[in-house]
């Protein structure tokens, strides 16, 4: 089964990436793990069919190269839930230069520090690593951020405004149009894009401080939260079901485009290509169902479609 | 379809020794005689492990047992020590298995006092039956097979043989609280003292490091279980362990410890929930950072209905004690949470006696009288019969 038909057709059009520079943000809660949904990010990605599809801006850009960093969950793990779940071969695709892993479990140590600075020079190398200079054109970059949240939490140095300076820079530093200024090209332009996709938890009891001192851990999630979802153009929630555990859901995905996403930089419109999601209906958000099975495939449908 | 799901459920072990190295790489040739105490899990394969309490292995999302290389974080709220029973059975089932146990923060006092094997009726019981279900299979497969004595001669000898191997290597104990487990002489229980360090340094890297060192030490086929009972809790604690930085730090680099060795090591750990409750952001992160959490809400003791209940105790004997919750399950969880799991989303409730910790679904006993009535019964001595009491205090004013 090749990778594609692994992504529900609901989902589709939530996991493609967009045709600009951009940002999204995934949340997750205790119950609700968003690692499937990256999976099926991964899937879209990595498709080796996808330029096949007749996508006409996907023409020139067929190789989407995918840098993975998690600070969660190791690299034993994704290789498993991938091959699983999605039928990718994340250890071929690595040798491929297509894919790289950053690890952030301590003890594995593609990093060694929770350190910034490092963080950015990991994904640098990994970049030339998967795109040579020698390299003609520059490809698609995906950015895969599991949890960096993570390191908020462990590092009282670390602050929220650091942390998403950081991610905008990683942004600068994937992004092939970086050499010309800005303002005077519109990213559509270039073939080839720059996307990070940010996995943050969004537990009430992160959101919420707690009365009557909230812990400083408490305000710094609630902080890298709001400031990542008003970075992104897109924000793909997972929680359990409101009403209870249900044996046939797993939870409620919600995407919510950012009204067509005026980014922090100013640069333009976003392009996404759903199709049926103008802005209005993006805007207030669609919501879904979805059941990952034993065997790791999942299924999206509406409220009320649930029976098989 | 089916092909492809088992091929990668075998497939996940193996490429974890090429990247690991030295400690699991001859984990590949441990397979085909597994260590004592653990099994591979009817779903996909992955070697279990039991903790010691049947109950808590049946709601492990299905794997029965739990999975090597996994946490669990279970709370308890009030001033009981449910949860500490439950470490108690899975340290005497480690002991028993042979695992090396490694307890945080608690004396050998505490390995003194580990619950001993439950043996009289339920062995007897136990063997009385899996006598008689050798029988029934014997008569059984007399009646399916007819008069062709012959084939079923073929057959008998390597049934048997299987059945005898079970019974020799129990997955999981039952254990008597009121029972002191003798240790073996061969037990290696290794007590991690929680060390004094500075105000501002953390307590847990010594801890880490302990557990590490004892880990590439042992040989490779040696299993692990870590027990950390009461974490954060001030009587073992100093306070500097409760900052985000240092307890986080410590479950981040025990998870990728776990990930390191994902065949040789499991964790336990409790924590009071009244010092720390859960809607605060530090325990979500504790939360995030386990693979299993757990939350027992014992109920509170209240002496009438300590009464009301007691004539019903004969034939109730098992009157749930409190509510146990089930947040996260390990490798379940992480897949997304999908799939018909037992018991999960209906209330559960749990019930702690010497024997056993049985985790039950909960259901209302049935009234017993109203509250006043119950009263009255408890100012009388015979108040067995709460029902009748009004009439009877109508008739004496």
């Amino acid at each position: 089964m090749p990778p594609a038909s692994r992504v529900p057709a609901l989902l589709q059009p939530y996991v493609r990436l967009p045709n600009s520079d951009s940002i999204l943000l995934v949340t997750s809660t205790l119950g609700a793990s968003t690692n499937w949904l990256l999976i099926r990010f991964l899937c879209d990605a990595l498709n080796p069919v996808r330029h096949d599809a007749g996508q006409k801006s996907d023409n020139s850009n067929n190789d989407v190269k995918v840098i993975f960093a998690s600070w969660m969950r190791d690299w034993e793990f994704w290789k498993a839930e991938a091959r699983k779940g999605g039928g990718l071969d994340l250890e071929r695709l690595k040798r491929d230069k297509r894919f790289a892993f950053v690890d952030g479990t301590p003890g594995h140590f593609t990093l060694t520090s929770p350190d910034l600075t490092q963080l950015q020079e990991t994904v640098k190398s990994a970049l030339e690593y998967l795109n040579p200079s020698t390299s003609p054109t520059p490809p698609t970059t995906l950015l895969i951020l599991d949890d960096p949240s993570l390191l908020l939490a462990t590092v009282p140095s670390l602050t929220p405004s650091s942390l998403t300076s950081t991610i905008l820079k990683l942004q600068a530093l994937l992004s092939p149009s970086i050499s010309t200024p800005p303002t005077s090209s519109p990213s559509q332009n270039a073939h080839a894009h720059a996307h990070i996709i940010l996995s943050l938890p969004a537990d009430d009891a992160l959101l919420a401080p707690s009365a009557p001192t909230p812990q400083p851990l408490e305000i710094s999630a609630h902080n890298i939260l709001v400031k990542a979802a008003h970075m992104s153009a897109r924000i793909l929630s997972c929680r359990v079901l409101d009403t209870g555990v249900a044996r046939d859901v797993s939870g409620v995905l919600r995407v919510t485009d950012n009204g067509g996403g005026r980014r922090a930089g100013g640069e333009g419109l976003l392009d996404f290509d759903d199709g049926g999601g103008d802005g209005a209906e993006g805007r207030t958000g669609r919501e879904f169902l979805y059941k990952v099975g034993g065997d790791g495939g999942v299924r999206v449908f509406e409220r009320g479609n649930g029976g098989e | 379809m089916a092909f492809r799901k088992r091929n990668v459920a075998l497939t996940r072990s193996d490429p974890s020794s090429d990247t690991v190295s030295s400690p699991t790489s001859p984990q590949a040739a441990n397979v085909p005689q597994p260590s004592p105490g653990v099994r591979p899990s009817p779903i996909d394969g992955r070697p279990t492990t039991s903790t010691g309490t049947p109950s808590l292995d049946a709601v492990l999302a299905g794997h029965a047992g739990l999975a090597l290389g996994n946490s669990l974080l279970i709370g308890e709220s009030g001033t009981t020590d449910y949860a500490g029973a439950l470490l108690r059975f899975y340290a005497s089932e480690g002991v028993l298995q042979g695992h090396v146990v490694h307890v945080v923060g608690l004396g050998e006092v505490w390995g003194r006092e580990l619950p001993g094997i439950a043996e009289s009726r339920d062995e007897e019981k136990r063997r009385q039956r899996s006598e008689r279900e050798e029988k029934m299979k014997i008569a059984w497969r007399y009646e399916s097979l007819g008069e062709f004595g012959g084939r079923n001669a073929n057959r008998v000898p390597t049934q048997t043989k299987t059945d005898g191997a079970e019974a020799e290597s129990i997955f999981c104990h039952t254990f008597d609280l009121a029972k002191r487990l003798s240790l073996p002489s061969n037990t290696s229980i290794n007590y991690i003292q929680i060390p004094r360090t500075a105000p501002q340094a953390s307590p847990f890297t010594g801890i880490i490091q302990n557990l590490q060192q004892k880990l590439e030490t042992s040989p490779p086929s040696s299993i692990h279980r870590l027990i950390i009972p009461s974490i954060l809790s001030p009587a073992y604690y100093p306070p500097s362990s409760s900052q985000p930085q240092h307890v986080l730090q410590f479950l981040h680099a025990l998870r990728a410890l776990l990930r390191q060795y994902p065949t040789r090591l499991t964790a336990i750990s409790t924590i009071p929930l009244s010092l720390y409750p859960r809607s605060t952001g530090l325990i979500r992160w504790m939360e995030h950072l386990s693979d299993g959490v757990f939350e027992l809400s014992p109920f509170p003791y209240s002496a009438s209905q300590a009464l009301s209940t007691s004539s019903a105790a004969t034939k109730e004997e098992e009157r749930p004690q409190g509510m146990f919750a089930v947040h996260k399950l390990p490798v379940w969880s992480d897949k997304g949470g999908g799939g018909a799991v037992e018991g999960l989303g209906e209330d559960l409730a749990f019930t702690l006696s010497r024997r056993k910790f049985t985790i039950a679904k909960f259901s209302l006993p049935p009234m017993e009288g109203d509250q006043e009535a119950q009263e009255e019964a408890m100012r009388d001595v015979a108040g067995e019969r709460g029902k009748t009491m009004p009439s009877k205090a109508e008739l004496e004013f």
